[in-house]
C-alpha cells in the first residue's frame, strides 16, 4: 500500500499535448508533477479537458506528443504487463461508475483484489468493513442495478480504493450525491491522503475545496494554471 | 464482520447469461456426438479386423492333390501323420467330403457331383496359439513323401483385411479430426462473440489491472467449460446409440453397423471428453489472446 520510498513524483507531465483523431488540440503544452502524498483538485470548465488529463493519467489514452512519467517510469516504455501492473496502483472513480451488472456490490469492490490473485478468505473481511465505512454495509449483495445513483458511486469509489492504491483518480466524485454523503467521501480521500495516498481529484465544485488543504489546478484554453499550491511548474 | 463465517459466494466474472451458452453447448454436444460415434466406430471395426485377422492366422488350409484312386486313403493318411509330427501345437483334421462339397456349392451350383469327379482333399489346420506356418518346409515335407499339396495360410486374405480395416481406420480417422476443426471453428467464433458480448466487463477488468493473461483464463475456462459438457453429452448420446444398435442387431437381423463395445472403448471416449475439451480450451486461448493483443495495439 504504500510507496516506494525512492519515488518522489506520482505523476510527471512534460510537455504533453493530446488529441483526438484528426481532431484539435485538447490540450497543446501541459506541465504537471504531483508530489508524493499530494492531494490535488483540478478544476475547469466543462470541455475543458479534466476528464482527458485523467485519462492519461490512469494509462486509458496516449499523448500525442510529449512525456508522461507514472511512479518515475515513462509510459512510452512500458510494456503490457508493466502497464497493467502499474494501473493496479492506480484507483479510479468515473462518472458512469462502471460497476459491473452481473456481479454483486461486494464483488465489484471486490474485483482489484480478486483481479490480483488474492484469496477470498483474505479480503472478505476489509470489502466487508470497506463498505460499511461508505454505508453500504447493508447492500453488500445487492445488484448494482437496484442501487440509486449516489449508492452506485460509493460502490465505485469502495472499488478505486480497496486495494489501497498509490495514485487516487476521481472524476466529478461528488456529482451524484447529497452534500453530507460528499463530505463523508472526501473525508475517505483524505484519511488515504494522510496514509500516504496521491489524490488527484477532477471537479467544478468549489464549495469541496474549501474544506481541504490541497493544490488547486485549472484546465483552461488547452495549458494548465495553478490557482493555488506549488505543484505547478513551468 | 460480526459473522465472519458469512463470505459471499463467489461469482463469475464473465456474465454467463450474456451469451447463448446453452445453444453453444447443444451445438457442440451435437458435434461430439458425430465425433464420438464415428470413433465408436473405429475401434469397432479394429477389433473386428482384429479377431477375424486372429482367426485367419490361426488356421491354414492343405489341398492334396490325388490322382490315383486306389493310394488315395493311404496318402491321406501319411499326409495327415507328417502335418501332424510338424505341427505338434495343432489340431490337424480332414474336412469330411459332404463338407468340402458344400464348398464348392456356391461355384458349381446345386448339381451332384460325380463321384469319380478328381477333387483335391481338404485338411484344415487350426493352431491352439498364434504362431506363424513355414509353408514351403511343410509343402516340402509332405512331397519328400510323394505328395503333391499345396498349403495355403489365407494371408492373402489376411493381408487384404488389414488394407481395408487401414482405410477404414483412415477414414474414421479422417471425419473424427474433420469434426474437431469443427469445434474449434465454433469455439473460436463463440469466444469471438463473448469478447465482443463482455466488453464492459473486460474494460472494467482492464481498468483495475487485470493482466491479458487473466481475462484470456476467463475466457479459456468458459470454453473449457462449454467443451466439456459438449462432449460429455456426445458421448453419452453415441454411447446409448451403439448400445441401441447392438441390442436391435441380437434381436433382429436388420441391417445395421455392426457395433460392439468393450470396456476399453470407455476409456477411449474419456480420452475423446479430455482431448475435445482440451480443443475447445485452447481455440479460446488463441482467439482471446489474439483479440486482447490486438485491441491493445489500436489503443
Ligand atoms: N472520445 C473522444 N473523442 C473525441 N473527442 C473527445 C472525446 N472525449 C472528449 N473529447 C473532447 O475533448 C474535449 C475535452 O473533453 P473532456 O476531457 O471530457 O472535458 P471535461 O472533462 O473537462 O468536461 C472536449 O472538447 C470533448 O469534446
Ligand atoms: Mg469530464
Amino acid at each position: 500500500m504504500s510507496n516506494s520510498p525512492h519515488i518522489n513524483d506520482v505523476v510527471q507531465f512534460h510537455r504533453v499535448a493530446l488529441r483526438y483523431d484528426r481532431g484539435p488540440e485538447v490540450f497543446s503544452d501541459v506541465n504537471l508533477r504531483l508530489g508524493r502524498g499530494s492531494f490535488t483538485f483540478l478544476t475547469g470548465r466543462s470541455g475543458a479537458g479534466k476528464s482527458s488529463l485523467l485519462k492519461l493519467c490512469y494509462l486509458t489514452l496516449k499523448p500525442s506528443r510529449g512525456l508522461i512519467n507514472l511512479f518515475d517510469h515513462d509510459i512510452s516504455l512500458m510494456n503490457r504487463q508493466e502497464q497493467q501492473s502499474t494501473k493496479h496502483r492506480i484507483g479510479v472513480v468515473l462518472q458512469d461508475f462502471r460497476l459491473i451488472d452481473h456481479l454483486s456490490v461486494f464483488e465489484n469492490v471486490a474485483l482489484p483484489l480478486r483481479v490480483a490473485g488474492q484469496m477470498r478468505a483474505a479480503y472478505s473481511q476489509d470489502v466487508t468493513e470497506l463498505l460499511q465505512w461508505v454505508g453500504l454495509g447493508h447492500r453488500m449483495e445487492a445488484m448494482p442495478q437496484t442501487l440509486s445513483g449516489g449508492e452506485q458511486q460509493r460502490a465505485a469509489i469502495a472499488r478505486a480504493v480497496i486495494a489501497k492504491p498509490d495514485l487516487l483518480i476521481a472524476d466529478e466524485p461528488t456529482g451524484n450525491v447529497d452534500p453530507i454523503i460528499g463530505r463523508r467521501l472526501l473525508r475517505l480521500f483524505s484519511e488515504m491522503n494522510r496514509m500516504g495516498t496521491t489524490v488527484l481529484i477532477a471537479t467544478h465544485d468549489t464549495s469541496l475545496m474549501r474544506d481541504i488543504q490541497a493544490d488547486i489546478l485549472r484546465i483552461e484554453d488547452g495549458t494548465l494554471h495553478r490557482v493555488q499550491g506549488e505543484v505547478f511548474d513551468g | 464482520m460480526d459473522n465472519p463465517s458469512h463470505i459471499p459466494p463467489i461469482q463469475p466474472l464473465l456474465n454467463p447469461r450474456q451469451d447463448n451458452t446453452r445453444a453453444l453447448v447443444l451445438v457442440l454436444g451435437v458435434i461430439a456426438f458425430l465425433a464420438a460415434l464415428s470413433l465408436l466406430f473405429m475401434l469397432s471395426a479394429e477389433r473386428l479386423k482384429r479377431s477375424w485377422q486372429s482367426q485367419l492366422t490361426q488356421s491354414a488350409t492343405v489341398q492334396l492333390m490325388i490322382e490315383t484312386d486306389a493310394a488315395r486313403e493311404s496318402k491321406i493318411e501319411s499326409a495327415l501323420s507328417i502335418l501332424r509330427t510338424k505341427l505338434p501345437e495343432a489340431q490337424i483334421i480332414q474336412i469330411e467330403k459332404q463338407d468340402s462339397d458344400a464348398l464348392l456349392k456356391p461355384w458349381l451350383g446345386n448339381v451332384e457331383l460325380p463321384d469319380d469327379l478328381p477333387l483335391p482333399v481338404l485338411i484344415s489346420i487350426d493352431l491352439y496359439k498364434d504362431y506363424s506356418l513355414d509353408i514351403q518346409a511343410l509343402e516340402d515335407a509332405l512331397r519328400a513323401d510323394g505328395i503333391i499339396a499345396q498349403l495355403d495360410d489365407h494371408s492373402r486374405w489376411s493381408n487384404q483385411l488389414s488394407r481395408t480395416g487401414q482405410s477404414v481406420k483412415a477414414i474414421a480417422m479422417a471425419v473424427l479430426l474433420l469434426i474437431l476443426f469443427a469445434a474449434i471453428a465454433i469455439t473460436t467464433f463463440a469466444t469471438h462473440a463473448s469478447l465482443a458480448a463482455q466488453r464492459d466487463i473486460i474494460r472494467v477488468l482492464v481498468q483495475v489491472g487485470a493482466q491479458d493473461s487473466f481475462i484470456a483464463r476467463l475466457f479459456v475456462s468458459q470454453a473449457a467449460q462449454r467443451g466439456f459438457y459438449g462432449a460429455l453429452i456426445g458421448a453419452l448420446c453415441a454411447l446409448l446409440v451403439a448400445i441401441f444398435f447392438i441390442l436391435r442387431r441380437r434381436t433382429e437381423d436388420v441391417l445395421l453397423p455392426d457395433l460392439s463395445l468393450a470396456w476399453i472403448d470407455g476409456f477411449w471416449l474419456l480420452v475423446f471428453v479430455a482431448g475435445f475439451t482440451l480443443f475447445c480450451a485452447l481455440a479460446a486461448y488463441i482467439t482471446a489472446t489474439r483479440i486482447l493483443r490486438t485491441e491493445r495495439r489500436r489503443r
